[in-house]
């Protein structure tokens, strides 16, 4: 194959030259459904003229030439000064060297033809789709990146990327194209240009032990998922009423899982790829569901690489058709009905057109999976700046931001808010009822209440808790106010027996002392009314406890905003100084209950 | 079942341990926090006020929302001291309830010491049956960790109950775990009630009564 010359004696040979060298490679291979002659000639004059334009730019320019091209070599050296902006990454000294014959600003596939290499951004560590066996790189995507430079005629030249640095690098023109686990969002399509069709479908998956029965996502409510931070998915989990338990990375889900402190994990398919692979932890768990779906796709560089995209789409239309993605799947056992599913569409007669590449029957839509903002949001960015400049410290207040966020915390509030003061009345309720019934004269009283305050005094609230749960989903109720009653019951009844223990002690010693009167049990509530007070406040302290049972108060609402908008240090911080707030509200209260009675302390005591 | 509760059982006792585990170490942490707390207050020096504003924040302090804090905001890693820590679930369980014990221990041994120095010395040995019982309190508080994912005795349990099918036979489960902790920990009580009213008798009443008749007032 032919380089960019730059001693073409002529600009017509020159033309006719690039038209053959830069167009014939990827014309033959997979333009075989451009069946007429005519077709096939537009298809390769459309394609060649880029490499025209490159060709002119490289060659020894007259003075003339140099004038009228000083505008567009301007605007490179400024795209060139930026990309000394940040560490280059490694480029092939084949590259390099076939690199000042064309100019990478114009076109990407003149570039990749002219220097003859398809640099491709692609991951490592992420078996079975990328990783370094013997410090060579295989996987998935990189032997579909090989096979995808062979149909260009190119050599393929691997760049190590990042979820994080990925699109930047295209961006910047130091990657043709990126073959790196990327989901294509609507988000995405603002900043890269996915070649369609996509390459593979993930989704997230809820992965739990065998012996666990989960219905979909809907029968989720209730159950605990440990999830990553700032997976946009984990809105779509909260919504359903799961109970998220927050980790920074993958990994530790599958640590945690295997230790028993996740029972169901939920993440990317392709992540427990490799781990559903290994036959013991097969054995031992399964997938319980999947959803939302998110096409896998190859991206280009959005300004200049619409013509690679088009060369490329035709090639995996083709690797689809032919199965030659398939066998990659299999060789690296990647088990996805998404890409027989595809071979069967590509192969039908209404995508196997040209046009079918544009076709919304025939490609994936990309994924939308961006929460809608409040009205109010670029005010609260506004208002992060502002707490930044003047304090130095960062603030995010990512729950005010979305609505779905916002909802969430306006709910949790109001739960809470109802949660603490229910759960308050309940235990000085409950402690009213155990002072009478553990002193009454009726035995049968006594010891009912006895039976009842032994277990409470002896059993973990987190545990009362869950025997709630259970007795709540035995009568059907899945309603959050339900919920909420059976948290308020279960802290009343934890803590009021403890407190009616205390008032049947004070009311005894009352006996003791004024037999053979009989004092009244408001006399025994005064004299433990300290006691009293201590558990009224350690009810609100136990109430975010109620998160457990479903109650969607605040600790849970804003541990799911924490989970899908990546921010967790102002988000727990306020949720700690709004629970410091509700206990010393309580607190003052109860006190000045307590003052109030020590001032008709006399009828009383 | 009973072949459940053969795979249950020892794993719910191997979780029990690693609940007093973590009470050793908050208590521990609680009187290290707790005492110097009380000893300032106790002296009404310049420290005082500002341990009475520490020992009241701890107080409103919630320790369930503490762990969550501690598990979330505070870095895996972090050195105190030139020592190297990582906040592991299991640690944030331990500071958080080390909290609520620093201000149990603050509160009732600035009382032991008021009572010691007029005249009871039974008070101090209730303060440590005090702390007895507030160590098998915290025993169940670490119930909690469940929460952030600590493979303790509620954990196990709850794991276990997710498992079976039936819900009469989830019902069973919990209600036998609840037996095993009525039992131990009743029986734990009824030991230190009867502890309690044996030094009351001992020491307290006699004194009480040399009181009274000092007096000659029947009000405590």
């Amino acid at each position: 194959m032919r380089t960019c010359g730059i001693h073409e004696p002529c600009l017509a040979t020159r033309w006719k030259a690039q038209a053959g060298a830069c167009g014939a490679s990827f014309f033959l291979k997979p333009v075989s459904v451009l069946r007429t002659a005519w077709l096939r000639y537009l298809f390769a004059i459309s394609l060649a003229l880029p490499c025209f334009s490159a060709a002119g730019q490289g060659t020894v320019q007259s003075p003339t030439m140099q004038q009228t091209t000083q505008a567009t070599q301007t605007t490179t050296a400024t795209k060139a000064k930026t990309a000394k902006a940040l560490p280059a990454p490694p480029v092939p000294e084949a590259g390099l060297q076939n690199s000042g014959s064309c100019d990478v600003a114009v076109d990407a596939l003149s570039r990749v033809m002219c220097t003859k290499t398809l640099r491709v951004g692609v991951r490592t560590g992420y078996p079975p789709f990328a990783f370094k066996d013997a410090g060579v790189l295989q996987g998935f995507e990189i032997d579909l990146a090989r096979k995808l430079a062979d149909s260009l005629g190119v050599k393929p030249v691997f760049v190590v990327v990042t979820p994080a640095n990925r699109l930047a690098l295209l961006g910047e023109g130091r990657i043709d194209v990126v073959i790196a686990t990327m989901g294509h969002t609507l988000q995405r399509d603002q900043e890269a240009l996915f070649v369609r069709p996509h390459y593979y479908q993930s989704q997230t998956i809820v992965l739990g032990r065998k012996e666990l029965e989960i219905g979909g996502l809907v029968k989720l409510r209730g159950n605990t998922v440990c999830v990553t931070v700032g997976n946009s998915t984990n809105a779509e989990l909260s919504v359903n009423g799961a109970r998220l338990m927050l980790f920074d990375k993958a990994s530790r889900l599958v640590d945690e899982l295997r230790l028993g402190g996740c029972s169901l994990i939920a993440q990317d398919n392709s992540f427990f790829a490799s781990y559903l692979q290994q036959p013991a932890f097969a054995a031992a768990y399964d997938t319980k569901f999947g959803f939302a779906p998110l096409p896998w796709g190859i991206a280009v560089a959005r300004d200049i690489g619409g013509r690679l995209a088009d060369v490329l789409g035709l090639s995996m239309r083709q690797l689809h058709i032919s199965g030659g993605l398939q066998a990659l799947a299999q060789k690296y056992g990647v088990n996805s009905p998404f890409l027989q599913q595809q071979r069967l569409l590509w192969a039908s007669s209404r995508c196997a057109q040209i046009t079918s590449l544009t076709d919304p029957a025939c490609v994936l839509a990309p994924l939308d999976n961006q929460l809608e903002p409040t009205s109010f949001a670029p005010l609260v960015d506004q208002l992060e700046t502002l707490i930044h400049q003047a304090t130095g410290m960062k603030v995010t207040l990512a729950m005010f931001k979305t609505w779905v966020a916002l909802d969430l915390l306006v709910e949790g509030v109001w739960f809470s808010i109802l949660l603490v003061a229910g759960a308050v009345l309940a235990t000085w309720a409950f402690a009213l009822a155990f002072g009478a019934g553990l002193t009454s004269d009726k035995p049968w009283l006594r010891w009912s209440m006895r039976c009842v305050l032994w277990p409470m005094q002896s059993t973990p609230l987190i545990l009362l808790m869950i025997l709630a749960g259970v007795l709540v989903g035995v009568i059907g109720a899945s309603s959050p106010f339900v919920a909420l009653a059976a948290a308020v019951l279960v802290l009343g009844l934890f803590n009021g027996s403890n407190a009616g223990q205390a008032v049947s002690e004070a009311m005894l010693a009352l006996r003791e002392e004024r037999a053979p009167a009989q004092p009244a049990l408001s006399a025994a509530v005064y004299r433990a009314r300290s006691q009293v007070v201590a558990f009224m406040v350690n009810a609100t302290r136990g109430s975010p406890a109620a998160s457990v049972m479903g109650v969607p108060e605040l600790l849970a609402a804003l541990t799911d905003v924490a989970s899908f908008s990546s921010e967790r240090i102002t988000t727990y911080t306020l949720l700690l100084v709004f629970y410091m707030l509700m206990v010393a509200v309580v607190y003052r209260l109860a006190n000045l209950w307590q003052a109030r009675l020590a001032l008709g302390g006399g009828a009383y005591a | 079942m009973l072949e459940l509760l053969s795979r249950f059982l020892p794993a719910f006792l191997s979780g029990l341990v690693v609940n007093f585990e973590i009470a050793i170490c908050a208590l521990l942490g609680g009187v290290l926090l707790g005492a110097p707390l009380a000893a300032a207050r106790f002296r009404n020096n310049l420290a005082a006020t500002p341990a009475a504003w520490l020992v009241a924040v701890l107080r409103t302090v919630p320790t369930f929302v503490v762990m969550f804090f501690l598990v979330n905001v505070v870095p895996a890693s972090f050195s105190v001291g030139g020592l190297q820590f990582h906040m592991t679930p299991w640690l944030a369980v331990v500071v958080s309830l080390t909290l609520y014990a620093a201000a149990y221990v603050s509160d009732n041994a600035v009382e032991a010491m008021r009572q010691v120095r007029s005249g009871s010395p039974v008070a101090a040995m209730l303060f440590l049956m005090g702390l007895v019982r507030a160590f098998f309190v915290m025993v169940l508080s670490s119930g909690f960790g469940a929460a952030v994912g600590v493979v303790e005795a509620t954990t196990i349990t709850l794991r276990t109950i997710e498992t079976l099918p039936r819900v009469s036979d989830r019902l069973l489960l919990i209600g036998l775990v609840m037996v095993i902790f009525t039992v131990c920990f009743q029986a734990i009580y009824h030991v230190i009630n009867h502890f309690r009213g044996k030094l009351n008798r001992r020491f307290h009443r006699p004194l009480q009564a040399v009181r009274l008749s000092r007096t000659g007032t029947g009000q405590p």
